[in-house]
């Protein structure tokens, strides 16, 4: 049984997919990418996306005194989604891999420091915790995950 | 698997011309929605693209600073075991041309 919170969210992420990925490619608000189906009889149809940008992390108070970091660059996860036919098949865990592989390079080229993203519920959240994803300082409600912890886990882990 | 719809335990309220509701009346007719959920919809949509467009966000001067603090340590987090698994599928399946082949 689909909830009510589940088809609101399906029809956001679908929206987002139909109406906005192309606009905000366009304007440089954020970069979407796309899992496509090309082995079937059904090609070209797309299987999930996820978007992602760059944001900044800036404390609430004025700092007392000028410290040699203001904010915290980091790369946003605004939206994963796979499509409900495709759900349960490990789609957006390999669609997340391909996220921390692509933002490593980024983060090596712009010393951005973090993956920070905003899980729409637990079972999102209990997602991300397997990739160690952790709460955010002083905002549970957000996790993040260091680009220097995935680099490591690459550079150790894709040897052939 | 369902997940249960989180309780619409929240009530808002706001005033508004007559002519402001009149339209928001004939909208959510056009659509088929009551006026609350067509209201609830269309304003929460406007709300996450206004959200997402806003790339700052604010924390508190502690939360900051011990964020800022473990983001200047050694890579020490250990990897976990879906991600070792995936991790090394993808070198596994990356071909001399840097293309994907899952």
């Amino acid at each position: 049984m689909v909830e009510e919170a589940d088809r609101e969210t399906a029809a956001d992420m679908n929206l987002f997919l139909q109406r906005y990925a192309i606009e905000q490619a366009k304007k440089g608000v954020s970069r979407t990418y796309i899992l496509r189906d090309d082995n079937t009889t059904d090609s070209g149809r797309v299987i999930g996306y996820y978007a992602t940008s760059v944001g900044h992390l800036i404390p609430n108070d004025i700092p007392k005194v000028v410290s040699s970091r203001m904010t915290i660059p980091v790369f946003l996860l605004l939206r994963l989604a796979i499509d409900k036919d495709f759900q349960g098949k490990g789609y957006g865990a390999k669609l997340f891999i391909h996220v921390l592989h692509r933002l490593v390079r980024l983060a090596e080229e712009t010393g951005i420091y973090a993956l920070v993203l905003d899980p729409l519920n637990d079972h999102v959240r209990s997602f991300y915790e397997k990739f160690g994803l952790r709460p955010l300082p002083g905002d549970a409600t957000r996790m993040y995950i260091r680009m220097r912890d995935v680099e490591a886990w690459i550079s150790q882990n894709s040897q052939k | 698997m369902a997940t249960s719809a989180p309780a619409k335990s929240n009530q808002m309220s706001l005033r508004i011309t007559p002519k402001a509701k009149q339209i928001i009346e004939q909208a959510a007719t056009i659509a088929g929605q009551t006026v609350t959920d067509f209201v609830v919809a269309t304003s929460t949509e406007k709300a996450r693209q206004v959200v997402e467009q806003h790339r700052v966000l604010t924390m508190s001067q502690t939360a900051f600073d011990e964020l800022a603090a473990v983001l200047d340590g050694p890579a020490t987090l250990p990897i976990t075991p879906l991600a070792s698994k995936l991790i090394g599928e993808y070198a596994d399946s990356t071909q001399e041309d840097g293309t994907l082949d899952w």
